[in-house]
């Protein structure tokens, strides 16, 4: 279609890279947000807490006597900060969101762009040029989608944080139903640190991490197997010359050669573990690279990996 | 010490099969079994013992055979249905 308006290769690439200067910005200026507009002016709502949390309120909670007096007053310290802390949040929650999705958009837009005028338009040289303005813009998103584990995980990371500080309320909203002298601002001020921090990057991440390891360790201690493996010969045959391996290596009492070939494979290995010890180790990870499989291929496949790795100790 | 579940709409020859080729993988010998609650038999199968069993541990729902040694008992899936059953080796 450009090719009908006659422009020039020169004035052509020149127009693709004012696409690439200015498209970004249009697009930056417009990320997916994912969150609907909040009508709320939050920096006005964080002035008016700031009271709540700079120390004013906090005087006359000390300043009043009894429970009937300080309880209203710890109260509304706990909801104000409450409240500080969830604007915060979600100020951050939406930055998070934003920052996964806005640069990518642009970007790959102006790389569709002049891909679509790399393929329709020009002369070899022409296109060529394009083409090179092309990757150079897919390029750098390239580089930005090595992030897309950042974009898959921040949906996991942002969940995480909603279930942390949804626990961490428990215990404030628990503590705010007994009377000041069973549950005073200070103890209520440790809640709400953890409040706080339940919303960290980091705090999700511990969670997730130790939820990963407990499933991990689950699916050791709790191998399933869906069915008898009618395994093929060239399986059986190469498994057997494996384990034969192993078992006369135990046979021998040979832990060194035994933690070498878990070494090899990239297992560790305890110190002061037994010969035994590491022929379990080896055991476990054999059956569940290669027995959990479920087709043939995969586990022939498993075993020609474990083959190349294993070569300097066994052939099979 | 590596639990195997299986599948719970086995017949005896085949949860004896499965066994049989637990232990080899596993390079060591069955010592208890049972069920979990996911509805599936449990084998339970010693990885860091010296070696697999030969012959392989066996299965039964019938009586211990003669000269057979005991492993354990246990209720385990015959075809969808839970059987006391008693493992054993000769």
């Amino acid at each position: 279609m450009l090719s009908a308006l006659k422009l020039s290769p020169f004035r052509l690439i020149c127009s693709a890279i004012l696409a690439c200067i200015c498209l970004p910005s249009l697009f930056a200026c417009a990320p997916l947000q994912g969150y609907p507009l909040d009508p709320e002016d939050t920096n006005a709502t964080l002035k008016n807490l700031a009271p709540y949390f700079n120390g004013t309120v906090e005087a006359q909670y000390v300043a009043a006597a009894g429970d009937t007096s300080k309880t209203p007053i710890r109260d509304a310290i706990v909801y104000a900060r409450i409240r500080g802390y969830n604007i915060e949040f979600a100020d951050f929650e939406k930055s998070l969101y934003s920052e996964s999705n806005g640069v990518a958009v642009g970007s790959d837009l102006v790389g569709l762009i002049l891909g679509g005028l790399t393929a329709t338009t020009g002369n070899a040289a022409t296109k060529a040029a394009l083409g090179a303005a092309s990757v150079g813009v897919l390029g750098a998103n390239t580089a930005i989608n090595k992030d897309l584990y950042y974009q898959k995980t921040i949906v996991a990371l942002l969940s995480q944080m909603e279930a942390n500080r949804a626990k961490a309320k428990i215990s404030i909203i628990q503590g705010l139903n007994l009377p000041d002298s069973k549950y005073n601002l200070f103890q209520a001020y440790g809640d709400l640190d953890a409040y706080k921090n339940a919303g960290s990057i980091p705090g999700a991440i511990s969670v997730i991490t130790q939820s990963a390891e407990t499933q991990k360790q689950d699916a050791v201690n709790a191998m399933v197997l869906q069915g008898i493996t009618l395994e093929t010969p060239a399986v059986s045959a190469r498994y057997d010359i494996l384990t034969t391996y192993i078992l006369g290596l135990v046979k021998k009492k040979d832990a060194t050669t035994l933690g070498k070939m878990a070494n090899a494979i990239g297992l560790s290995v305890p110190p002061g573990s037994t010969y035994l010890d590491i022929k379990g180790i080896l055991a476990r990870y054999l059956y569940v690279t290669i027995d959990s499989k479920t087709s043939e291929a995969d586990k022939l496949a498993a075993l020609n990996t474990l083959a190349v790795v294993l070569k300097p100790y066994v052939t099979f | 010490m590596t639990i195997v579940e299986a599948d719970p709409s086995y017949t005896v020859d085949q949860l004896n099969a499965f066994v049989t080729q637990s232990e080899k993988r596993l390079m060591g010998p069955l010592t208890a079994i049972g069920n979990n609650t996911n509805g599936k038999t449990t084998l339970t199968i010693d990885e860091r013992a010296p070696s697999n069993p030969t012959p392989p541990s066996k299965i039964t729902t019938g009586q211990l055979p003669v000269g057979a040694t005991k492993i354990g008992d246990g209720r385990v899936y015959i075809s969808g249905t839970l059987t006391d059953a008693i493992a054993y080796k000769t």
